[in-house]
């Protein structure tokens, strides 16, 4: 059987990815210490870099690492109040959010339908999941590049949030980038659905996939490296008793 | 009407991801405001309102039980992986299932019901304020670690526990609101495009 495998990427199989995010999404929240945090903030940057997405990992751990040194500063700045509650909540935020959000972006990035639709009919999830979560992670991308349409011809005609027309009747200009986008939603459905339904989505019979997904060395790799890291961090901190 | 199979086809399950899809991304883009300890009340207003476009979009093609079900399974594992604890879970799929019900009760597709049912599953939205309530004051504690102490305080101040029948009641209003702008843009943009 043909292995859609691409040698250039660090392919990891869907399964350790889900297993990943799950991680990273409960240990930001764990307070330990900014070490500690730090390190969660490691992961997807790593997988970032292992996906060969360059500028968005520099840009997103740039963003963290100014984020864990406001959060390390906030008390010694003393700045006008509004400010600081707004810098601080922001870095929090960062903190606290990036980077599962930008794990689930990378999810997005990296992973085919196929492999996905794969991973989770032998994670024995049954159709009436695999479907809908399928066509979420198909959809999702075309949904961010059809608001970037949209936004560039309301921006032509002037009514992007930055230009005074847009304030003059923001209702209106709110209506004018809704519309669009449920419209063609609606549209993208329909034909999604034909697609679908003419490759025999509703045959009953069990589903073949030419997508081979199984754990490879890769898989163990990458778990054993975010184990090492975090493992290592976590007894070196508690060791030292860094607060 | 002939009689319809009521099991989910592959139609209705594209539709749920879909619709679920486009949910998700539009709370999330309202829910950017809860930056700021203001705008928490007012998102319960407004969330419902801007959602209320989508949804009624989702509504008009729900014909069978389930469909809202599983977009809220979908939605509170979304939620629960962004950090929001088992608490968004137990929001979620109550909410989600009576609404479901209360669409087959009433009937699909009529106004009445679509409203009524959308107000149901309008309070999901209060997986994210419920944490604040509900999960005691290690939340508290990692809030005011990590968000500043001015943060926390404002919160405080903005999100007291009587807040919790205001914002039910916030919610059921901006539902209300939600469902007639749905049906006002329904009559005015999409019917004319042949969508519904």
């Amino acid at each position: 059987m043909d292995r859609y495998i691409e040698k250039k990427k660090f392919k990891l199989d869907p399964r350790t990815k889900l297993l990943l995010i799950i991680a990273v999404a409960t240990l930001e929240m764990v307070n330990v210490n900014i070490y500690f945090t730090i390190a969660v903030g490691t992961i997807p940057f790593l997988l970032f870099l292992s996906n060969r997405q360059f500028l968005g990992a520099f840009k997103y751990y740039i963003l963290f690492l100014i984020a864990a040194f406001i959060h390390v500063h906030r008390v010694n700045i003393e700045v006008n109040m509004f400010v600081n509650m707004f810098v601080v909540l922001l870095g929090g935020l960062i903190l606290k959010l990036a980077p599962a959000f930008t794990t689930g972006d990378y999810i997005i990035e990296s992973t085919s339908v196929s492999e996905v639709i794969a991973a989770m009919n032998k994670m024995r999830f049954s159709r009436k999941f695999t479907i809908p979560v399928s066509v979420i992670f198909r959809f999702l991308p075309a949904l961010k590049q059809e608001n970037h349409a949209i936004h560039d011809a309301a921006a032509m005609r002037g009514i992007i949030i930055t230009r005074r027309k847009f304030w003059e009747n923001p209702l209106r200009a709110f209506e004018y980038r809704m519309i669009p986008l449920m419209i063609s939603v609606a549209n993208t459905g329909e034909d999604l659905s034909a697609a679908a339904l003419s490759r025999g989505l509703d045959n009953p019979a069990k589903h073949t996939n030419y997508t081979d997904v199984r754990f490879t060395k890769r898989d163990l790799f990458a778990v054993l490296c975010v184990t090492v890291l975090l493992g290592s961090v976590y007894l070196i901190t508690m060791w030292l008793k860094v607060k | 009407m002939n009689k319809i199979d009521n099991r989910l086809k592959g139609k209705d399950l594209i539709t749920v991801g879909i619709y679920t899809a486009i949910y998700t991304a539009s709370v999330f883009l309202v829910g950017m405001f809860n930056a700021i300890p203001i705008f928490y009340p007012i998102f319960m207003f407004l969330g419902p309102v801007l959602t209320g476009i989508p949804m009624t979009l989702y509504y008009i093609k729900i014909e069978k039980f389930g469909m809202l079900t599983i977009s809220g399974i979908i939605l509170s594992a979304f939620w629960y992986i962004s950090g929001y604890t088992w608490i968004s879970v137990a929001c979620i799929l109550p909410a989600s299932i009576l609404a479901d019900v209360f669409l087959k009760v009433i009937g699909h597709k009529k106004f009445k019901a679509i409203m009524i049912s959308y107000i149901f599953f309008s309070m999901g939205l209060l997986a994210g304020p419920a944490n604040l309530w509900f999960a005691g004051a290690g939340y508290w504690d990692g809030i005011r670690d990590s968000m500043g102490e001015q943060y926390a305080e404002q919160l405080a101040k903005f999100m007291p526990l009587w807040f919790l029948p205001v914002s039910i009641v916030l919610i059921a209003l901006g539902s209300v609101c939600g469902a007639l702008l749905g049906r006002k843009m329904m009559n005015k943009h999409f019917k004319k495009a042949g969508i519904a």
